[in-house]
């Protein structure tokens, strides 16, 4: 093998958020970059069901966000049997954004600083003011819909496309929440609302989980990568990364991976850069074992795939007299509400959440909720919630606790033998707590707007879809995996961007924020090259 | 039929009717082929068609259709609870074939179509001026 044809000057693993950010970025600035990819590309065209009448049998199926439901070729499975959450994730050019609802929020300050204002798990070594610009360029590149002037959160710069429409449903809900006199704003959205970059506006099909065939909805396929390609970024697809090699200096020098035809391919680079997802990243890491790091790949501190974070979810759900037209518009309707989401000295827990309005349900989800009979009472129950119901995803902050961790399962692996990874995870205390407080006012801003009937569930399982902490930032080396600059501490030529490298969970969605880190680290990484 | 013989699937055709019964302009699942849907279906998937394949005869070996209506009801609401694994399958698969089918998603008042290509209209809504309260209130986001 003549390794210095074969060498690329930094590799990619994982072309989701990060991973296409961070290879836009590289590309953009003449660095030569290659990423691996364990799935494919998807044509929004003809790969996404939602021009077919079967489309909402698809949820169940191709387009189940879990991947031991999916059981698909490109997908690895998950020992989730120790944890109430289950993990999911998407696997394909644009990683789970292909299925995301495209909730768009960034954290907020303080999210950044939880130890110095809460006493609490660690403060990050980066803060949200150095991360803004970062977060600007992000925005434009994805293109978000919104207002600004929320006073949840310090100025922002203008959004590219206005709100998503509120319907009648937002104007019902969002009469509770102006009548209780408490904190409700249209959240930043990844969706153009109008023509945008070259993409048309939403036409508020609903299902954004089944993927956007009109590519209204960021998914990184269709906004970072094209792009990225055109610079001279090199993207490889069912490329499955088994492992991490090192030099005899400690360097990292390869990957190994399956191709799509099987066979073991391994690719050199001068930098390598990990985008795997908070489990993916620590299931290759755990599994790249040498003598030199016999315990996984930059696990000196013993802390890669410990601190698992999820966001737990409780469900609430209001059931209304009125037709809501429920099913019109992306069912995120993107409003969210930070009432809740600083902490709160007078509350019995730390830290805070939110919640984010969520339509109501597509016909058979209704059917399927588990509160629609069969048998005579069946129609009376379908009409009663068809359309009528409005729900909260009451979305609360995880602290980090080094027993919630992805390790490797001795007895599961994937379809090429690679070993998988096995989570354990408990919901803590101070999260019960939060989430009991998060259903009781959700209950109050669903009967303030006039809900007839409140439902819900304390603690969704079919939730992991925001993995976050195992392979911590910090400036110990002792007691985090990777620098501010997501660069490892016992490799220096290997970097972590994804939401692995969390310190604090924030109680929103992750996405930008993960794509800001990976901006802000690409941004290292070519001028250390230069 | 691909894989459920005559006796499973007239058995099948009068449990959908029950799960799912006939009311007004809407149609009852043997009307929209939903047997045909759940044939199909567990015939691609081994696991699926072995568990339809027994179930169903094991409420054959009762005799069911020559039952009274609300015998059969009783039987099914017994089967619900020591054979959950099963039921469970046959709700969903029923309702899957029932409520995809654009007859139904018509009449229960929607347009019949899939979301795409043609979406729909979404009011704007009347509330974004509330906004301007809720900025008044002022900043609650906290500086550290």
């Amino acid at each position: 093998m003549d390794i210095e044809n074969n060498k690329v000057d930094v590799l990619v693993i994982g072309a989701g958020a990060s991973g296409a950010a961070f290879s836009w970025k590289l590309a953009k600035s003449g660095i030569k970059v290659m990423c691996l990819e364990q799935g494919d590309w998807l044509d929004p065209l003809t790969d996404y069901s939602t021009s077919n009448s079967d489309w909402e049998i698809h949820r169940q199926t191709d387009f189940n966000p879990n991947p031991n439901f999916r059981s698909m070729k490109v997908d690895y499975p998950i020992n989730d049997t120790e944890s109430p959450i289950a993990p999911l994730m998407y696997n394909a050019v644009g990683g789970s954004t292909i299925h995301w609802s495209a909730h768009f929020p960034r954290l907020k300050p303080s999210d950044f600083r939880v130890k110095t204002l809460d006493h609490v798990a660690d403060d990050w070594p980066i803060s949200y003011f150095e991360l803004e610009p970062y977060f600007d360029l992000n925005d434009k590149m994805m293109g978000v819909a919104g207002i600004i002037g929320d006073p949840a959160y310090p100025p922002k710069s203008p959004r590219q496309t206005p709100p998503v429409g509120l319907g009648k449903l937002g104007d019902k809900i969002t009469h509770g929440f102006d009548k209780l006199g408490w904190h409700w704003w249209p959240s930043d959205s990844a969706i153009n609302t109008v023509d945008y970059d070259g993409r048309p506006g939403c036409n508020n099909c609903g299902p954004c989980d089944l993927g956007c065939s009109i590519k209204a909805k960021s998914s990184t396929d269709v906004t970072y990568w094209p792009k990225a390609i055109k610079l001279g970024a090199r993207l490889v697809t069912n490329a499955r990364v088994r492992e991490i090699t090192v030099d005899r200096y400690g360097k990292a020098k390869s990957a190994i991976y399956y191709d799509s035809d099987g066979n073991i391919q391994e690719q050199y680079a001068s930098t390598i850069v990990l985008a795997a997802n908070g489990i993916g990243t620590p299931r290759i890491l755990l599994n790249s074992t040498s003598t030199k790091f016999p315990e996984g790949l930059a696990n000196s501190s013993g802390l890669v795939g410990k601190n698992l974070m999820f966001h737990p979810y409780s469900i609430v759900t209001g059931i209304f007299d009125e037709d809501l037209e429920g099913h019109k518009g992306p069912t995120p309707l993107n409003i969210i509400c930070s009432e809740f989401y600083e902490t709160d000295h007078s509350r019995d827990f730390v830290r805070g959440y939110a919640y984010q309005v969520v339509r109501s349900s597509a016909p058979l989800a209704t059917a399927l909720s588990g509160h629609v009979p069969w048998g005579e009472k069946h129609h009376e129950a379908f009409k009663k919630r068809f359309n009528r119901t409005i729900t909260f995803a009451v979305i609360g902050e995880d602290l980090p606790e080094t027993h919630n961790k992805v390790t490797i399962d001795p007895n599961l692996s994937d379809s090429f033998g690679i070993p998988s990874p096995k989570i354990a995870y408990r919901l803590s205390d101070n999260s019960r707590k939060m989430l009991g407080h998060g259903v009781k006012t959700a209950t109050q801003v669903m009967k303030a707007a006039g809900a007839t009937e409140v439902t819900h569930d304390p603690l969704k399982r079919e939730a992991g879809w925001h993995l976050m902490g195992t392979t911590k930032m910090g400036a110990d080396p002792k007691d985090s995996v990777v620098n501010k600059y997501g660069q490892t501490h016992d490799v220096d030529n290997l970097f972590v961007i994804d939401g692995s490298i969390f310190v604090t969970a924030g109680a929103v969605n992750p996405t930008s924020t993960i794509q800001a880190l990976a901006l802000h680290v690409a941004d290292h990484v070519i001028s250390k090259s230069k | 039929m691909r894989t459920l013989s005559k006796s499973n699937s007239d058995t099948l055709t009068v449990i959908v009717d029950l799960l799912i019964p006939k009311k007004g302009s809407l149609p009852s699942p043997s009307d929209i082929n939903v047997v045909e849907h759940i044939d199909d279906t567990i015939s691609d998937a081994p696991q699926l068609m072995r568990l339809f394949v027994e179930g169903l005869r094991d409420i054959n070996d009762k005799d069911f259709l020559s039952l009274q209506e609300k015998e059969q009801i009783d039987l099914l609401q017994k089967y619900e609870c020591s054979n959950s694994l099963f039921f469970a399958e046959l709700i969903r698969h029923t309702y899957n074939g029932y409520y995809t089918n654009p007859i139904v998603v018509r009449a229960i008042g929607m347009t019949g179509h899939p979301p795409q290509p043609k979406g729909y209209n979404l009011e704007q809504g009347n509330n974004f001026k509330l906004l301007e309260k809720v900025r008044e209130r002022g900043q609650i986001w906290r500086n550290p």
